[in-house]
C-alpha cells in the first residue's frame, strides 16, 4: 500500500465517526414544594434537612432550602363561558374570590386576572391593589373588556361577525387550553412561586394548542396549576344501549396533579389516582363550601418553600418526590420537574 | 352528477353539459373532471336534543377524518350553547382527532343552527376556492346567541353572493329537515342526506366527502356582467340528475 493510498483510508474512517458532544454538565434546580401540617396549618420555619427529595427514585445528595414561604406570582384565570353551568352565581364567585384571596395577598405576592370568553382577555399587569383586582374580576367573571381586561393581539373567534368592536362572547368557544398556555407565557418572567388558579367547566374548545402540549408546556415552566371545577360529570344513554361518559374534569385532575397543583370539584377535592408517592396524598376533604375551598388554595399557595438541588443538566424530565422527615407534616410537589441542558 | 340509479357518475366529457345563464345558453369554457380537494367546515349539533347520539357523532366524525385525502382541509365546529369553532383549518388528520375527540361536548341548551351555519361560512370567508358548510343537526333552529348574528336570510345572501355550498345531514328527528334548509342546500348546489338513528354517520360522511371531491368544475362568461343575481340551470344528459348552484351573482 502506498503512503497516500493509507492517508485516503484514515480519512475516510475519521469522517463517519459520529460528532463527538461536549458531556452533560450539573446544574441546580429549584422546585417548590407545598408544606404543611395535616390540618392544612403553616408549620413555621423549614431546614433543609426536614426534606428529603428523590430524583427518580435516588435521593438527592444534597439541597438547599429558603426557609421562609415563597413570595406569590398568581394568575387567576376565570372560564366566562356559556357553557358554565346556569347556577353558578358570578357576583357571589367574584365575592367570594375577593374575600378569600385578595384580602389574604402577603406584602410580596402578586396577582393578575385573566378571562376565558371567546377571546382571552387579561390584566396588563400583576399586582397587589385589592381594588383593581376585584375591578379587574368583575370584568373577568362576565367576559367583558371594559377597562381593565385587554385581549391578546390576534383575530377575532374563528366565526364572528367582522363589524364592529367585538365584545368577547360568552357564546363563544371556550379556549382553556389557550388561555392556560398564554396564562404561562405571562408567568414566564415571575421568578418566584408561579401558579394559576383556574376556574372552569372543563367544557375546552376553539383551541390552537390541544391539552397535551399545554400540559407539557406548563411542567416545562414549573408553573403549579390548581383548579376549582364547576364540573358536571354525566353518563349518557346512547342510541342502541351505549353509553357516554362525559368527563370534564378527567382533564382537570391530571392538570392539577402533573403539575402539582390541587382540584376541588362539587366541593370536594379531587386526589389523581395515580400518585406515585403515597406519602403526600393529602386526605381526602368533605364537601366544602367555596369559601373555604379558596381560603385552603390560598394557604396552599402561600405555604410553598423553594427547595435547591444538583442534577444533570441533560434536558430531560425526571421523576420528582419530596417527602417530609418531620411528623405530621405534609408535602406535595410535582411528580416531575425539569432539567435544562446546560 | 347521479345516474338515475343515484350513482355517481365521474367520467363525463364537456359536450354532455349545458349551462344556461338566465336561460340563455353559454358556451363552457373551463371543464375539469379531476377530483378536488375539499376545504369543509363541519358545523355538529351538541344540542340537548342530540345527546343520544352523542357517541355516533363524533365516530362519524373520526370516520370523516380517517377519509380525509392529503390535500382535504377541514376545520370542526359545534353548535348548542355555545357557537364554538376551531381555529384550526387542516388535513392533519392527528390535530382533527385531537379537536373531535378533545373540544366536542353534548347537552346544549340551544340549537343556534343559522348563526352555526353563518359562522361557517365566515370562518372560510378568506381561503380560495370552493368553500363548503357540512352541518349535521337533528332539528330545527331556535334562534341565535347574542352575538352570533345571521339567520337563515343572511346564510342565503352570503352563500350565493360568496359562492359557498352547502350540505346538511339530518339525523335522529321524527320530522324531516326543516324547507329553510333544504331549499338553501339545493341553491347553492349542495346535498341534504337524512340519517336514521341506527344508520352508521360515518357512512353518510364519507359519501358526502366522495361527492365533494368528484365534482366537475365548469366555467363560462355570464351573457351580461351587470352586478345582479342570474337564474343558473346546468344539465347533463338524460338519466342523470345534476346538482348545482341554482344562481349566481354576475360581477361587474
Amino acid at each position: 500500500m502506498t503512503r497516500s493510498a493509507a492517508w485516503i483510508i484514515v480519512a475516510t474512517t475519521v469522517a463517519t465517526l459520529p460528532a463527538r458532544r461536549p458531556p452533560l454538565q450539573p446544574t441546580t434546580v429549584t422546585e417548590y414544594v407545598a408544606v404543611a401540617g395535616l390540618d392544612g396549618a403553616s408549620i413555621g420555619p423549614l431546614r433543609a434537612d426536614d426534606l428529603e427529595v428523590l430524583s427518580d427514585g435516588v435521593p438527592v445528595a444534597s439541597t438547599a432550602l429558603d426557609d421562609t414561604a415563597a413570595p406569590l406570582s398568581l394568575l387567576v384565570l376565570i372560564d366566562a363561558s356559556a357553557s358554565m353551568p346556569p347556577t353558578l352565581n358570578r357576583l357571589a364567585l367574584a365575592k367570594t374570590l375577593d374575600s378569600q384571596l385578595f384580602a389574604r395577598l402577603r406584602r410580596d405576592d402578586r396577582v393578575r386576572v385573566g378571562s376565558i370568553a371567546s377571546r382571552l382577555l387579561f390584566e396588563s399587569h400583576f399586582t397587589a391593589d385589592r381594588i383593581e383586582l376585584r375591578a379587574s374580576l368583575d370584568e373577568a367573571i362576565t367576559g367583558n373588556d371594559d377597562h381593565l381586561l385587554k385581549p391578546l393581539d390576534g383575530p377575532r373567534p374563528i366565526g364572528a361577525p367582522t363589524e364592529g368592536h367585538i365584545r368577547p362572547l360568552i357564546e363563544g368557544p371556550s379556549p382553556i387550553w389557550d388561555g392556560l398556555w398564554e396564562a404561562r407565557l405571562l408567568l414566564d418572567s415571575e421568578r418566584r412561586h408561579r401558579t394559576i388558579l383556574l376556574v372552569t367547566d372543563g367544557k375546552a374548545s376553539g383551541n390552537t394548542h390541544g391539552f397535551d402540549d399545554t400540559l407539557h408546556a406548563l411542567a416545562l415552566g414549573g408553573v403549579t396549576v390548581s383548579v376549582v371545577g364547576e364540573v358536571v360529570e354525566a353518563m349518557v344513554t346512547q342510541v342502541g344501549g351505549r353509553a357516554a361518559v362525559v368527563q370534564p374534569n378527567q382533564l382537570l385532575q391530571q392538570l392539577a396533579s402533573q403539575t402539582g397543583g390541587l382540584f376541588f370539584t362539587d366541593g370536594k377535592l379531587l386526589k389523581d389516582t395515580k400518585s406515585v408517592d403515597t406519602q403526600t396524598e393529602l386526605p381526602v376533604s368533605a364537601t366544602l363550601p367555596l369559601e373555604q375551598i379558596l381560603e385552603r388554595l390560598m394557604t396552599d399557595f402561600q405555604q410553598a418553600y423553594a427547595v435547591s438541588f444538583p442534577t444533570l443538566g441533560d434536558g430531560e424530565f425526571h421523576r420528582l418526590a419530596v417527602r417530609s422527615r418531620r411528623a405530621k407534616v405534609v408535602v406535595r410537589a410535582r411528580p416531575f420537574y425539569f432539567a435544562p441542558r446546560t | 352528477m347521479r345516474d338515475s340509479s343515484g350513482r355517481l357518475i365521474p367520467d363525463l366529457k364537456r359536450d354532455a353539459f349545458e349551462i344556461r345563464d338566465n336561460g340563455e345558453l353559454r358556451t363552457i369554457t373551463i371543464f375539469s373532471n379531476d377530483p378536488q380537494p375539499i376545504t369543509v367546515a363541519l358545523m355538529l349539533d351538541m344540542s340537548g336534543s342530540m345527546t343520544a347520539g352523542f357517541l355516533r357523532v363524533r365516530e362519524g366524525t373520526l370516520r370523516l377524518i380517517d377519509a380525509l385525502s392529503p390535500a382535504d382541509r377541514v376545520r370542526i365546529g359545534s353548535f348548542g350553547s355555545e357557537i364554538a369553532l376551531s381555529p384550526l383549518l387542516t388535513g392533519d388528520k392527528s390535530t382533527l382527532r385531537r379537536v373531535a375527540l378533545e373540544e366536542l361536548w353534548p347537552g346544549g341548551t340551544g340549537t343556534p343552527m343559522w348563526s352555526a351555519i353563518n359562522a361557517g361560512m365566515r370562518s372560510l370567508a378568506s381561503e380560495d376556492g370552493r368553500r363548503v358548510v357540512l352541518v349535521l343537526t337533528d332539528g330545527w333552529d331556535t334562534g341565535g346567541l347574542s352575538g352570533w348574528t345571521g339567520g337563515a336570510a343572511e346564510a342565503r345572501r352570503t352563500a350565493v353572493l360568496d359562492s359557498f355550498m352547502v350540505y346538511a345531514i339530518g339525523v335522529q328527528s321524527l320530522l324531516p329537515l326543516r324547507d329553510e334548509i333544504v331549499s338553501l342546500v339545493d341553491e347553492t348546489g349542495g346535498g341534504h342526506f337524512m340519517a336514521s338513528s341506527t344508520e352508521d354517520l360515518g357512512a353518510t360522511f364519507a359519501r358526502v366527502a366522495d361527492e365533494l371531491r368528484h365534482q366537475y368544475l365548469l366555467g363560462f362568461t355570464p351573457a351580461i356582467l351587470d352586478g345582479k343575481e342570474h337564474k343558473l340551470d346546468v344539465r347533463a344528459g338524460r338519466g342523470t340528475s345534476v346538482r348545482a348552484r341554482k344562481s349566481f351573482v354576475a360581477a361587474k
